[in-house]
């Protein structure tokens, strides 16, 4: 039997964790990064590092690779991992403050910046690394469909699902400006300053086009019946891989277990 | 008559502006007739769109005097449901897509699903749009993924599908190329025989030529004429108020200048070989 | 003085879509010649060769004895202006005259030669009452004529015009002939993307067909609009007027009114 359109536009996901209903996942964010935050606080060795957070990464790491999307979060971990690895190594190496913990002819260490170092980039790797495993595990439509559920006024769950769309397509619109500024004599190919000095040429325009465009796209979906009051018909539907009550439980025990277990050990 | 939609003594200016882009407008649209509007860049046809489709001035701001009345009521008393009574398209092939779906089939079914049409309706009342659209082979793509001519075809489809009985379509061709110009107005076409209300701003005049009933010509924010499509686009003094006329119809004139008596000066293809040929015949009898 | 010539010119975008096929094109300086064909035909591709946009993967784009392979496309641009489809894809500035000022500007020119170039390209536009004007304030089709002042006033001797005649209207055709006009006197190459068939028809010494992904074939709008075999190969009409002639039967390939009344009348 040939699938109706509105069934091929369904989303069946075989993976149970990958299925989880977006509100399911959400909680999963933001408890685990309550926890990130709990565990930062966490002392350790002699000079008080914030130890705990490196090995809490790992979960993240687990999440995606039994959700089956460890390439596409590898993918965009990447960038996150660069910027991290950019604080630790500035906060390491260049800040000063407490006591001197290395010395290799000029270049220090020092307690406060490896302190910092350790519990900034890794408080980025952890809160992003979570919310990317959010984001390449579940689609905007999804997404969407769960805002509306939750009850979210329709249009600001447009806005938030218009702009997730709009990134992709503002990257191509700026390549698109950043041709016709090129065949201006605006040099884009070259060191960092000429590059730089593109940039105005290029911002403008894709701003200003971005403004138009929102415009003229407010008058495109009141001629499909946007402010239409009454209850609106969802074709597609969100469907729940069955793991959703698991996975709340295990993730509301271990933030309970992670806060008493900080609150014992402050109280000790 | 049937009068669906009606002017009063409008006159309107957007915000921030000194001069009204529309003054002291009278005009009343029969139901099932083809209006094309003419007129210079900036002569107010666009702003006509916008108040006939109440864009102006709820959404524009701007003030406003007289009225704009639809089907008898002041179209301002009409929520968001005046989206399935007027069907709206213009220029843009690129903003009339909605950016949050995924797909072209998703795409025209949301104003539906806007509307809370049950979704066992749905699907069949799209698909029989997309057929008459032409797109039915595009329903699995990407709104993003399209060509120019192929997102105005879904644009239409989009408005069509809520079947409204009005449509106003503002330059929808002005980017595209013959073949995508070609394949919106077949569309046009099929509407204008399902005897729909419509009103097309149009710069290519020999396709208003081809389809108007009835022609309207805008100058600098005044309606200045507004007559049987023959008697418009053969009338060689509208050339000095900044619109063009059919190619044939300024041939028809010359030659009548030169004394090869032509029964009427013709406005489209099909006429002027019709009307010459027969002057010809006549003269070399 | 240079020529623009096309050697077997073919290229793929990132993504393996190929684009133009062996492309041969010659276009030798001070001419005025039009580009036609369907969206998909090749034709941006082809233009965006010519001012270095795209380098070829195969075959070569010599402008004069400048191989594009060898320059930026900055660079190139002094030599080629190309005026894009969409004029808000290149306006940033806040008046009309600021933006046409801004080429000449990155050309680092004497102040004198920097005002002369910004007022005679207001002059030939037309857009001298509009200079101190928001761009953003004018309607769409006159934001073309900006953009199309701020690469006249680069001063290159050759320019690209990516379909100036869509969306204008009588008043902006008109405009657009007599820039072509004064452009061609200057000694100027002028290359336009046009799907306005009339407007083709009138307005240019040499027409060139492109249709999947080839050249068709190039010669006078004469021989192009009553070739049939390439038109219907390329998807392209007739203007009306010759289209009416061939219903009746005119000879003389007549593409515009005044050839028509003629014909008509000798009849």
């Amino acid at each position: 039997m040939e699938k109706s359109y509105t069934e091929k536009i369904q989303i069946h996901k075989a993976n149970k964790l990958a299925g989880l209903h977006p509100a399911t996942k959400f909680l999963v964010v933001i408890l685990y990064s309550v926890c990130t935050f709990v565990l930062s606080s966490i002392k350790l060795t002699k000079i008080g590092l914030p130890l705990a957070i490196i090995p809490w990464f790992l979960v993240v790491l687990v999440l995606c690779a039994v959700s089956g999307a460890m390439k596409k979060c590898i993918k965009a971990l990447k960038a996150v991992a660069f910027i991290a690895l950019v604080i630790f190594l500035v906060q390491t190496f260049i800040v000063p403050g407490g006591e001197v913990l290395v010395r290799f002819g000029f270049i220090r260490i020092c307690e406060k910046g490896l302190k910092t170092a350790i519990s900034l980039s890794f408080l980025i790797l952890n809160i992003a690394g979570i919310f990317v495993w959010f984001f390449q595990t579940t689609e905007n439509k999804e997404i969407a469909r769960a805002l509306e559920e939750s009850g979210l006024n329709y249009k600001a769950t447009y806005v938030f699902i218009s702009s997730l769309q709009m990134i992709n397509v503002l990257s191509g619109n700026s390549k698109t400006i950043m041709n016709a500024q090129r065949a201006r004599g605006v040099e884009t190919e070259g060191n960092m300053l000429v590059r730089a000095k593109a940039f105005f040429p290029t911002l403008v325009p894709l701003v200003l086009g971005a403004l138009i465009g929102s415009e003229e796209r407010v008058l495109t979906l009141e001629a499909r019946g946007f402010s239409m009051e009454g209850k609106k018909t969802h074709l597609f539907n969100l469907e729940k891989s069955g793991a959703e009550g698991t996975m709340k439980i295990t993730a509301i025990l271990v933030t309970v277990l992670i806060v008493i277990g900080r609150a014992a050990l402050w109280i000790l | 008559m049937d009068i669906v939609m009606e002017c009063k003594d409008v006159t309107y200016s957007y915000p921030l502006t000194k001069k009204p882009a529309i003054k002291n407008l009278n005009l009343k649209l029969e139901r099932g007739k083809f209006y094309g509007v003419i007129g210079e860049n900036g002569s107010g046809k666009t702003t006509l769109c916008a108040l006939l489709r109440g864009f102006a001035p709820s959404f524009y701001k701007g003030e406003l005097q007289g009225e704009v009345l639809l089907e008898g009521k002041n179209i301002n008393e009409y929520g968001g449901e005046i989206a399935a009574k007027i069907g709206f398209v213009f220029q843009n092939p690129f903003t009339q897509i909605s950016g949050i779906k995924d797909t072209v089939f998703e795409e025209v079914s949301y104003g539906l699903e806007n509307f809370g049409v049950p979704a066992e309706k749905i699907e069949k009342r799209v698909i029989d749009v997309m057929k008459m659209t032409n797109i039915e082979t595009l329903a699995e793509k990407s709104p993003f993924e399209l060509s120019g001519g192929q997102m105005q075809r879904v644009a239409l489809a989009s408005v069509i599908v809520l079947e409204p009985d009005i449509l106003i379509i503002d330059e929808p061709t002005s980017q595209l190329d013959p073949e995508g110009t070609e394949s919106v107005f077949s569309i046009i076409e099929t509407l204008k025989e399902k005897k729909k209300t419509i009103i097309l701003v149009e710069h290519k005049i020999d396709l208003i030529a081809e389809y108007a009933d009835e022609v309207l010509v805008f100058k600098e924010g005044t309606m200045i004429a507004f007559r049987r499509k023959q008697e418009i686009l053969s009338d060689l003094s509208f050339l000095e108020q900044g619109v063009t006329l059919p190619q044939v119809a300024i041939l028809g004139r010359k030659l009548q200048e030169r004394g090869l008596g032509l029964s009427a000066i013709p406005v489209t293809e099909k006429q002027a070989v019709e009307v010459i040929a027969e002057a010809l015949q006549e003269r070399n009898k | 003085m240079k020529d623009l010539i096309l050697k077997d010119v073919s290229f793929s975008y990132p993504g393996g879509f190929l684009a133009i096929e062996h492309i041969n094109m010659e276009i030798k300086f001070g001419e005025n010649v039009a580009i036609v064909g369907q969206n998909g035909a090749g034709k941006t591709t082809t233009v965006k060769m010519m001012n270095g946009l795209l380098k070829p993967d195969e075959g070569e784009v010599l402008i004069g004895d400048m191989n594009t392979k060898d320059y930026t496309t900055a660079q190139v641009s002094r030599v080629v202006g190309y005026v894009f489809q969409n004029p808000d894809d290149q306006i940033f500035h806040s008046t009309v005259e600021s933006e046409v000022r801004y080429g000449p500007k990155t050309m680092k020119l004497s102040v004198e030669e920097e005002d002369k170039r910004v007022k005679e390209a207001l002059e030939i536009t037309g857009m001298e009452i509009y200079k101190d004007e928001n761009p953003m304030n004018l309607p769409l089709s006159m934001r073309k004529f900006v953009t199309i002042a701020a690469v006249i006033a680069m001063g290159t001797e050759i320019l690209i015009f990516d379909e100036p005649t869509a969306g204008q209207d009588v008043e902006g055709n008109k405009r657009l002939s007599a820039i072509l006009r004064t452009l061609h006197v200057q000694g100027k190459t002028v290359i336009t993307i046009s799907h306005d068939m009339e407007f083709v028809a009138s307005n240019f010494e040499k027409v060139i067909v492109m249709a999947k992904r080839k050249v068709v074939r190039a010669g006078t709008p004469k021989e192009i609009f009553w070739d049939f075999e390439s038109l219907e190969y390329a998807m392209l009409k007739q203007p009306y007027v010759s289209r009416v002639c061939r219903a009746l039967g005119i000879k003389g390939n007549i593409i515009d009114i005044e050839g028509a009344v003629e014909g008509i009348m000798d009849r």
